[in-house]
């Protein structure tokens, strides 16, 4: 073995390392060092900070989204699921998923409501019912009880005149 | 040429040296690492092209996810998409075209690493544009976005190109066996270790991975699910089968994956959960990408 080869092999081991720490949701360094920062910037371009936690410890509920939409006098209601092939709506429903987060909740809807103002640019309000799905359990489920759609949060988001829409 | 050596006089630790140093670097096929870039160019062409008329929704400042928010999702300083757009727009590109090069640079970039024409150049294209993709769509990537990253960024120094390629045909890569193809297959097999024995460990933690319920609301979330499991509810012992199924496979694969006696069966039954993850959740891209980097490290003849 060459001594560029024990290099190689040195900087896989310290990247090896850094996977492990990923995976244990580690950070080798304390949050605020300098260290930090480069192992954090490292993990992004290589993927080393990634946790592996998939449904786990416990299968997360689903979020959806509802837009009661009101405009030229009139008021409807519709629903957030994009037109799109499977890997599209995956990709969408990935974005409601954020919605578990506090403390992206509320940015996160008023993202979806201004994608919604894009497709009625007449809108002067929407309101953006943040849903979740509660599923019963499979006794439950015997028992009766099916899967219903609980409200969590409502938003309301008017629209403003004088900020530029999509296309403008 | 310099050689590492460490005193004869401890058999023992010579021995154990010299294990591990044939363990990271007696040379290997370049097969293995060129079944990984074949697998994972294809998957990822693939799932690129089926979002190819969603492009401004994705990764568009007004998309689904509104620029500000996409932005505090990532890192400062990590390359993204708005970077192209701010610098092609002095040429007059829209966003909108800005984007859609990008997006074809990256397709190209995939289909020449998938042929293995200039293989390196080729990885560095594909893994800089994926990385800029991303970036500006953090909140819409799921897991296999994450696994692409990583296996983007392994090709960028595995010699991925030593077999199966354009530039094995045409001598600007040698196809003979190397410490480097070795080393390459090695920090693969032992990430899928990490990867499967911490995701088995996590599920581990949790209820619902032992009592069923797990798979349970996996299949009945409307999102994921294909077909009507309703049906399992009355049959809850098929659906803590499959929770049980899932920990030994994930928990046992670091074990198991590495005699040769069970290597096969374990590698079969990893390749077996996820195509079942792809049929009955629909994730087919995040289950062919694993299905990719399973067969790569563990089932392609040296």
């Amino acid at each position: 073995m060459t001594r560029f080869f024990g290099l190689k092999a040195t900087l896989a081991l310290a990247h090896l390392a850094l996977v492990v720490c990923g995976a244990a949701r580690f950070l080798p360094a304390p949050r605020e060092s300098r260290a930090a920062r480069l192992v954090l910037m490292y993990g992004e371009y290589s993927g080393s900070n990634n946790g592996y936690g998939f449904f786990a410890p416990s299968v997360a509920s689903p979020w959806d989204v509802r837009f009661s939409i009101y405009a030229d006098g009139e008021g409807w209601v519709e629903g957030a699921s994009p037109e799109g092939n499977n890997e599209v709506r995956l990709r969408f429903h990935t974005v409601l998923g954020s919605l578990s987060k506090d403390e992206l909740r509320e940015p996160v809807a008023a993202s979806l409501a201004a994608k919604k103002f894009t497709s009625y640019p007449r809108a002067e309000l929407i309101n953006t019912h943040v849903r979740v799905l509660d599923l019963p359990t499979m006794e439950e489920y015997r028992a009766g009880q099916r899967p219903e759609w609980v409200t969590v949060n409502v938003y309301s988001f008017a629209h403003d005149p004088s900020v530029a829409t999509a296309g403008e | 040429m310099s050689q590492i050596t460490i005193p004869s006089s401890r058999p023992l630790l010579s021995d154990l040296w010299q294990r591990l140093v044939a363990f990271v670097a007696a040379p290997a096929s370049p097969r293995p690492l060129a079944a990984l870039r074949i697998g994972l160019a294809a998957v990822l062409f693939l799932q690129a092209a089926s979002v190819l008329g969603s492009v401004d929704e994705l990764y568009g400042s007004r998309g689904i996810v509104q620029r500000p928010i996409a932005d505090a999702a990532v890192e400062p300083g990590v390359p993204r998409a708005s970077w192209v757009v701010e610098a092609l727009a002095p040429l007059g590109l829209t966003e909108s075209a800005s984007l859609r090069a990008l997006f074809s640079v990256y397709l190209a970039s995939l289909a020449g690493l998938l042929v293995g024409w200039h293989t390196r150049v080729m990885a560095a294209v594909a893994f800089l544009a994926h990385l800029m993709l991303k970036a500006d769509s953090q909140l819409t990537v799921y897991g296999a976005y994450e696994f692409a990253h990583i296996a983007l960024f392994y090709c960028l120094w595995f010699p991925v190109g030593g077999a199966w390629s354009l530039d094995r045909r045409a001598g600007r890569a040698s196809g003979e066996p190397s410490a480097d193809a070795r080393l390459g297959l090695r920090l693969l097999q032992l990430h899928l270790c990490v990867v499967y024995f911490a995701s088995g460990i996590e599920k581990a933690t949790g209820m619902q991975w032992w009592n069923g319920e797990a798979v349970w609301r996996a299949v009945m979330r409307p999102d994921f699910g294909y077909f009507d499991f309703t049906w399992l509810a009355a049959v809850p012992w098929v659906a803590m089968l499959a929770c049980w199924g899932t920990l030994v496979i994930e928990i046992g694969y670091a074990l198991f994956v590495w005699p040769r006696r069970t290597r096969r069966a374990m590698a079969l039954a990893t390749v077996g959960l996820h195509v079942g993850i792809g049929v009955f959740l629909g994730l087919w891209a995040f289950a062919a990408l694993m299905i990719a980097l399973s067969v790569a490290a563990w089932l392609v003849p040296e």
